[in-house]
């Protein structure tokens, strides 16, 4: 056997003259053992394009392929002796080899078992070369042509649309599309997740967002991608990685600031920046999306037809004038303006305007926001000035608001990223952050606190300034543990609740600056505390039943701090 | 037996059925059970809350509501007074305001009341018309909820209704959706969010309902 490939190889590469120099044939082994004769083509990501003896050309997945193979290919591919595409494309036509290398039958069997043949092309109006159209989506449009994908050069800039748009198409969405219909129900996208358009990448699914950009560490989708593959949450789950040049495209893409494509928006922003004219923008766009329902009333069939909700949005009067339940266009102001209000909910939320079609895009959104902010104005002479005087005398309003002390600390701070919120998690504490885009989170030891002892708080060192609420109650740790308490410098709430604390854990607490609520119920502290407590000037709640503290102690506690409520 | 067939075939399948094991052993092991141990309460506790069904589960309530469980139900029947109405409502409300009293009392020296929610409510109320039994029939059209704890304005009375308990006075009409989003408020979910159910029915914790500002505090 040996013998005979000796001279088949010998006989190829003196035969054959290439511009590319072509490879010649050698014994490709499958991890699973078996063995085909092929040479290689060309590759593509993970895709090698190996030419059968059959003249057949099979895309074998690199993975698939034995160690001294891969080594093999790696060498000849960095070496640049194979180019990089698909082969039919690449227009090397793959010229026969020799006629006399018909491979045995039992090669030929283990060639159709280890290796994917390839799709025969289909036949040009052929019922299966037509792709499924999502619901809500021009057939005619997703029967075009795909666009031609190419992975950025190096040195260019990452284009959504162009690099980063064709890579999640191949690999995530056929899971994480817009709603389909299939047999009459609507499939959703896994983990409510769409990842279609720049928008809804942006915008994530309800646990948050997956790009945060110019953060790779706070996004999630990179994240997935470069999970370990045994891992559960490792994306994709099915079809193999994506290569290490897809992924570095949306490495880049993110690091540059995960903008959307430069071709869409440019114009638009040019044009915007220059102010936002009623005529111009804002009608042409009513007209389109509004007034078939809130237009003039007509006459149908011999009745009238009035506009909807009795709203008329067919002239600058009527936009600004609104209907019986009052304006919908509050001048300087989009968030309180209803018009703006409408166009921003949820797609999915029965309130949504326009109710039917698309819902309105990003920009088209924008425009509405800035006109609103600049005045609402009819024609658009001096807007900025306005603008400027708006946001002057709207700021010392926003100031009057009250701010809770949490709010507050969480402004300044960045929300802990998902990954120190799991090494937090492994103290054993519940971690969760305060509310949704919050940065204060809130640790808790609420399963087996008996076996919680004072080291489980080490876990939590890394994020202790973003710790506010701190539940220490029921657990098994000492006075030790509050000199790292001590530590978490934004702390706001601590709960000691049957715990064995004593005076002298207390006195490591002494000033903490933002501490207003204190649970001291059940624990061994008495009098002694008092003068550690005093030092706590923003408490506001302090709970002391069932302790060692004396009628004296809280009389001498309620003179020091009159305003704090203190129950024992 | 586990141990030595995971050696053998150590895939994903196999070692999550071995952590199920694992987890539900935990969980009849579980040190957090005695949090439903309310033997271990004093014997005054047992009488502050009284001894009726009601009264001990309010203590079992608190207990829990200790041991951090994030929502806990205490129900009470006998309300379906069709027969005999102001006998059976005297008892029912002895009973209630005992047990109802000792929890916010207790919640409160603990520390706990603040950021527990406690709500006392009903699916319909009672005719305003006495029936030839001495009983009460059913009465959606108004009736009492209330309002306690975590996020609520004390002391504040919010569509109060007419003489004779016919309507809301004031045309402050307050419907079910209308009080979940005013629980969901104070809990901090969200209003707006979309869930969906397994068979893809959409739905959000409060239907359209908005919060009633005006007992929140």
């Amino acid at each position: 056997m040996a013998g005979r490939w000796f001279v088949i190889f010998s006989f190829i590469i003196g035969f054959i003259p290439s511009t590319w120099g072509e490879e010649p044939f050698r014994t490709f082994t499958a991890s699973s053992g078996q063995a085909f004769a092929g040479r290689v083509l060309s590759y593509e990501g993970q895709t090698f394009y190996i030419q059968g003896k059959d003249k057949k050309l099979y895309p074998v997945p690199f993975k698939q392929l034995s160690q001294d193979d891969q080594k093999y290919l790696i060498q000849i591919a960095k070496e640049g002796k194979i180019p990089k595409g698909d082969p039919r494309n690449l227009d090397i036509s793959a010229k026969p080899a020799s006629a006399d290398s018909a491979p045995s039958p039992s090669e030929k069997k283990a060639e159709q078992a280890t290796i994917t043949k390839t799709k025969s092309k289909l036949r040009k109006g052929s019922f299966f070369a037509y792709k499924p159209v999502n619901l809500g989506q021009d057939p005619s449009l997703s029967m075009e042509a795909k666009k031609v994908v190419s992975l950025p050069g190096p040195d260019e800039p990452v284009d959504f649309t162009n690099h980063v748009l064709p890579i999640l198409e191949e690999k995530c969405q056929s899971c994480h599309n817009a709603p389909y219909d299939k047999n009459g129900r609507t499939i959703h996208p896994k983990a409510g997740l769409r990842l279609d358009t720049y928008e809804w990448v942006m915008k994530g699914n309800l646990d948050d967002t997956v790009v945060e950009a110019g953060s790779l560490e706070n996004s999630y989708l990179y994240e997935v991608i470069t999970l370990d593959e045994e891992d559960d949450m490792f994306m994709p789950p099915k079809g193999g990685a994506l290569s290490a040049e897809q992924i570095d495209a949306i490495k880049r893409w993110i690091e540059e600031g995960a903008k959307p494509s430069s071709g869409a928006s440019g114009v638009t922003t040019n044009d915007m920046s220059k102010g936002i004219s009623f005529h111009d923008h804002i009608f042409p766009l009513m007209e389109e999306r509004c007034l078939d329902c809130h237009g003039e009333p007509y006459v149908k069939n011999g009745r009238t037809i009035h506009p909807k909700a009795g709203l008329r949005l067919d002239t600058y009067e009527w936009i600004i004038k609104g209907n019986l339940d009052g304006t919908i266009v509050e001048k300087g102001n989009a968030e309180e303006s209803t018009l703006y209000a409408v166009i921003t909910l949820d797609s999915d939320d029965p309130e949504i305007m326009p109710p039917k079609g698309e819902p309105l895009t990003e920009e088209e959104i924008g425009m509405f926001k800035q006109w609103i902010t600049e005045g609402a104005k009819e024609n658009p002479s001096d807007m900025f000035v306005q603008a400027k005087e708006d946001v002057a005398s709207a700021k010392p309003a926003d100031h009057e608001k009250v701010i809770s002390l949490v709010d507050q600390l969480s402004k300044r701070l960045k929300p802990p990223s998902k990954p120190q919120m799991e090494a937090a998690q492994k103290s054993g504490a519940l971690v969760t952050l305060l509310s949704t885009r919050h940065s204060m989170v809130r640790a808790e030891f609420s399963s087996g606190p008996n076996s919680i002892k004072n080291d489980a708080i080490g876990a939590l060192s890394g994020i202790k300034n973003n710790v506010s609420h701190l539940d220490l109650s029921r657990t098994s740790v000492t006075d030790g543990v509050l000199s790292e308490v001590k530590k978490f410098n934004n702390l706001t709430w601590l709960n000691l609740k049957n715990t064995s604390i004593t005076d002298r854990g207390i006195e490591k607490l002494a000033s903490m600056p933002y501490l207003t609520y204190l649970n001291l119920v059940s624990s061994k502290v008495s009098d002694q505390c008092i003068k550690s407590i005093e030092t706590l000037t923003k408490l506001e709640e302090l709970y002391l039943w069932n302790s060692d503290v004396s009628e004296q102690g809280i009389a001498r506690l309620r003179k020091a701090l009159p305003e704090t409520k203190i129950l024992h | 037996m586990n141990a030595s067939y995971l050696n053998q075939y150590d895939q994903k399948q196999v070692r999550a059925y071995s952590d199920l094991y694992k987890d539900a052993i935990k969980l009849m092991r579980s040190e957090d059970l005695k949090a439903f141990d309310i033997t271990q309460e004093p014997e005054q506790m047992h009488e502050l809350y009284g001894k009726s069904n009601f009264g001990q589960g309010c203590l079992l309530a608190r207990r829990l509501i200790e041991n951090q469980v994030r929502y806990v139900e205490v129900s009470r029947g006998g309300w379906d007074t069709h027969d005999n109405n102001f006998e059976a409502v005297a008892t029912n409300c002895l009973d209630i305001d005992k047990a109802l009293s000792a929890l916010l009392l207790d919640l409160e020296m603990r520390g706990l009341l603040k950021e527990t929610m406690v709500v006392l409510t009903s699916e319909f109320g009672r005719t305003p018309k006495i029936n030839p039994r001495d009983g009460r029939d059913h009465w959606p059209y108004g009736f009492s909820t209330f309002l306690a704890g975590g996020g609520i304005k004390g002391g504040t009375v919010y569509g109060k209704m007419d003489k004779v308990g016919r309507n809301p006075e004031e045309g402050k009409f307050v419907d079910p959706a209308s009080l979940n989003a005013t629980i969901a408020h104070a809990l901090g979910l969200p209003l707006n969010d979309v869930q969906y159910s397994p068979s893809g029915r959409p739905f959000t914790v409060a239907h359209d309902g908005s919060p009633l500002f005006e007992v929140l505090a």
